[in-house]
């Protein structure tokens, strides 16, 4: 599959990795800011934040790609998209810039270890390659994990309270 | 062709509201008897819909509400009175009145067949329509009074050979103008006799049109009744006249004898108006809004709270950084100000919330009614508090729960009638359903007087399904074998029914209150009755939390679950089968690290008073361990989310004051997990 187009992505860096996502799938961008850990909940799910009073969980791309480290630096960035309604946080190392692509290839099946359906394509620009993310799938996969084994009724009650 | 979604959204709230009350009127006429007001409502309600289900083009329900105010007409002028079959059509036909409005609702036609009710509904016509003369005055002399002078008058006549008559006209079905022909033969009757009391007269003081097909008169004549009657049959448009004599005994008893009789009479009619028009009244000052827009307004004030609680802090860490300056001694006072505007306003937003609970009473009786008819029992269904107010999700969320309460009550609660005979009570069961508010909370009390629960058939029936074993049984006290009702798959009801004892219920009638930060608490008497409490907050959006920290991060314990705060040093703590206890009260409670829980290291250090929240139900306590109080405060719950979904042991996070996003601990789920260590 070729593609070439005229969309607008963000690229950014985890580790020595390039990837990019949708500019319309992202809310925002926002400097990293204190997360409280939910305890018993899977290791991807890095906590909540507190974005302008609203309630945002954070995940770790580092984590889910299984990347060793979780150094937080200066330019430590939480990408906030909209997934089904909700705002999820996307951590990354750093935000490069707002880009297009030349032409983007399907994916293998693997790159790297990581699924090679978590992407969408890999974009191609002048000679470097970036990892476009299906948001989708990732999000998807994360709420694949096992939620800690919950197996009671319990509080379905705040669900209906935002 | 005219747009009608908006017409329709009205027409569908008017349908409720009117089949709402037509039933409340049904079940009461059928309880207490008819009254005239109650008729009267009645046939407006169903004249109501008449109208405009045939301006929304739905045929059957103009159809069966036709039928309905047909013979709610025929009660009103007295042409026959209410059975106890015409209520159970009555509520057939309310029950296909609602099919058709889901029908209504989800299809925008009708479907339903009601061709069967429209029959039964003539047959009532056709057996009533021969009616008996006794009720001519025996259902109107309560609403009649004769002043003290024409009464006396008209007694003297009497002596004097006269007589007094009930007299009863019904005009013919194609006379047009009634109003007009019935003053026409009111002149007519004048003529000869004297009339003492008119229902056109009344009926037009009272304000109500007097197109009915049948007139009443209290009349006093020189003649006798067999010449009158010939009389009045001549006239024009009268199909038929009935006459009943009335002698003197009658006649005084309709008048009223003495004057402060009737300054009492007065002050009774009064009250009794002063009640009828109340509800009008309240009704016309109401709006209707939207409840998104409440829901958003809540939140907003929920928002306001929370920016309310971090401008106090920075108000405070300004002051111990720049002390007395003015400006900040400034921003104190605002933000004092701010305080209280933020509770008065969260106050009034949750008060437009509220509702009284009589929206979810009112289905109640009629639950009761049919499940005690299908049952062959004699219950009585006593309601009180009906005003008390809480959250409008609160009402929505508690009616499952009661509903199996009430039908446990029914069907396991109140024995037969000849047991109870036996048992030396009164054939006819009684349960009460009693709202209040206490201490800020919101109080509902099921009670009946029936059976009460047998701990000891609940043993042995944990026995048989292997729940426990006969040991363990022994060990069991009376209100835990109780609270193995419970327990999931347990019932005592020795015969499954369509009501109730699937052994599925009082389980998850308890999580159903309990996710809504209630308590269901049983207090049985055997042979005596059983008594349900549910202690439910005012509330769901916003709860008085206490803070406390765990490995320095901050959570939140619900007030509600907090049962004490003491601090234990580690001595008072004993192993008792390797499981950690400490007593408190004479109580020997389980103690538990939160730490444990959470998946955070302990730091114990010898010598130290750890803080310890005893939390739990009145027999399931536990004594939860933390690293520090912080104190309690008003907190806003606010959802992880779909994404986070349920986590268990969390219910939802709230922002503190710091900016900081704290969990909820869901203690629920946090004592499952204890049960399951």
């Amino acid at each position: 599959m070729e593609r070439a187009s005229h969309d607008q992505y963000v690229e950014f860096s985890v580790g020595d990795e390039n990837y990019a996502i949708l500019i319309s799938e992202i809310h925002e961008i926002i400097r990293m800011l204190d997360i409280t850990v939910i305890p018993n909940s899977p290791s991807y799910l890095q906590g909540v934040i507190n974005l302008r009073g609203k309630i945002v969980p954070v995940i770790s791309i580092r984590n889910l790609f299984g990347m060793e480290g979780n150094e937080l630096s200066k330019s430590t960035r939480i990408v906030v998209v909209n997934h089904q309604e909700e705002s999820v946080g996307i951590i990354v190392d750093r935000v490069n810039k707002v880009t297009t692509f030349t032409d983007i290839q399907s994916p293998p099946d693997r790159i790297g270890g990581v699924n090679g359906s978590y992407f969408i394509g890999i974009g191609i620009i002048q000679d470097e390659l970036v990892g476009i993310l299906k948001l989708d799938s990732v999000l998807w996969e994360y709420r694949g994990t096992d939620n800690a084994g919950y197996d009671g009724i319990s509080n379905s009650l705040y669900g209906r309270i935002r | 062709m005219l747009d009608m979604t908006e017409y329709q959204t009205l027409y569908m709230e008017e349908l409720d509201e009117q089949l709402q009350l037509m039933e409340e009127e049904v079940l009461r006429f059928e309880q207490d008897g008819e009254t005239m007001e109650g008729i009267q409502r009645l046939f407006r309600a169903a004249h109501t819909l008449k109208g405009s289900s045939a301006a929304m083009g739905y045929e059957r329900m103009k159809r069966l509400t036709h039928n309905m105010e047909h013979i709610l007409e025929k009660v009103r002028n007295r042409e026959c009175t209410v059975t106890p079959d015409m209520a159970t059509l009555f509520l057939c036909c309310l029950d296909r009145m609602k099919q058709l409005r889901s029908e209504i609702a989800s299809g925008h036609t009708e479907v339903s067949d009601i061709e069967d009710l429209v029959e039964d509904l003539k047959k009532v016509n056709v057996i009533h329509s021969a009616l008996d003369a006794a009720i001519l005055n025996t259902k109107i002399s309560a609403d009649i009074q004769l002043s003290e002078e024409i009464g006396l008058a008209s007694i003297r006549l009497l002596e004097s050979g006269q007589y007094a008559f009930w007299v009863r006209i019904q005009l013919t079905d194609h006379c047009e103008m009634r109003a007009a022909r019935f003053h026409v033969l009111q002149t007519l009757i004048s003529e000869t006799s004297v009339v003492l009391w008119s229902e056109a007269a009344s009926l037009s003081e009272a304000g109500k049109d007097s197109d009915q097909s049948s007139l009443r008169w209290l009349i006093v004549s020189r003649e006798p009744q067999d010449m009158l009657e010939a009389s009045i049959l001549a006239w024009v448009d009268v199909e038929q006249v009935q006459m009943k004599q009335v002698n003197v005994a009658e006649l005084e008893a309709l008048t009223v004898t003495s004057v402060s009789d009737l300054s009492e009479t007065k002050k009774d009619q009064l009250g009794m108006t002063s009640v009828m028009v109340n509800p009008e009244r309240t009704r016309v000052q109401s709006i209707r809004v939207n409840v998104d827009r409440l829901e958003q307004l809540m939140n907003l004030v929920g928002e306001l709270v929370i920016d309310q609680t971090r401008i106090k802090q920075i108000e405070k860490s300004m002051d111990t950084k720049f002390g007395k300056d003015e400006l900040v001694q400034d921003l104190g006072q605002m933000s004092d100000h701010f305080s209280r505007i933020i509770g008065e306003l969260q106050e009034s937003v949750m008060k437009v919330r509220m509702l009284p609970i009589e929206q979810l009473f009112n289905r109640f009786p009629r639950l009761i009614r049919d499940l005690s008819q299908s049952l062959g029992k004699e219950i009585e269904l006593i309601l009180e508090g009906k005003e008390t107010e809480l959250d409008r999700t609160l009402i929505e969320e508690i009616g499952d729960p009661l509903i199996h309460i009430l039908r446990n009550s029914v069907d396991h609660g109140i024995e037969a009638s000849a047991i109870r005979r036996e048992r030396g009570k009164p054939a006819k069961g009684r349960i009460l359903l009693r709202a209040s508010h206490e201490d800020n909370q919101v109080l509902i009390v099921v009670k009946d007087d029936g059976g009460g629960i047998d701990s000891g058939k609940l043993l042995q029936k944990a026995i048989s399904t292997n729940l426990i074993t006969a040991a363990e049984a022994e060990q069991f006290s009376d209100k835990e074998a109780i609270d193995l009702i419970f327990h999931p798959g347990l019932s005592t009801a020795s015969q499954v029914s369509d009501i109730s004892g699937r052994g599925v219920g009082m389980d998850i009638v308890r999580a159903g209150i309990e996710k809504i930060n209630g308590r269901l608490d049983i207090e049985t008497v055997k042979g005596q009755g059983t008594e349900f409490k549910i202690r439910l907050p005012l509330t769901l959006a916003i709860i008085t939390g206490l803070l406390v920290t765990v490995n320095e991060s901050t959570y939140i314990i619900p007030m509600s679950n907090v049962a004490e705060i003491v601090r234990l040093s580690l001595e008072e703590i004993q192993n008792i089968r390797s499981v950690p206890m400490v007593t408190i009260r004479d109580q020997v409670i389980p103690i538990v690290w939160l730490h444990d829980c959470l998946g955070y290291p302990k730091r114990i250090r010898q010598g130290m008073r750890i803080p310890v929240v005893i939390i739990g139900r009145a027999e399931k306590r536990y004594a939860l361990a933390v690293d520090e109080l912080l104190g309690n405060q008003e907190i806003v719950i606010k959802s992880l989310g779909d994404f986070v979904g349920q986590i268990e042991g969390i219910a939802g996070a709230t922002i503190l004051g710091n900016g900081k996003v704290a969990l909820i601990l869901e203690i629920g789920g946090l004592i499952r997990m204890m049960s399951r260590a």
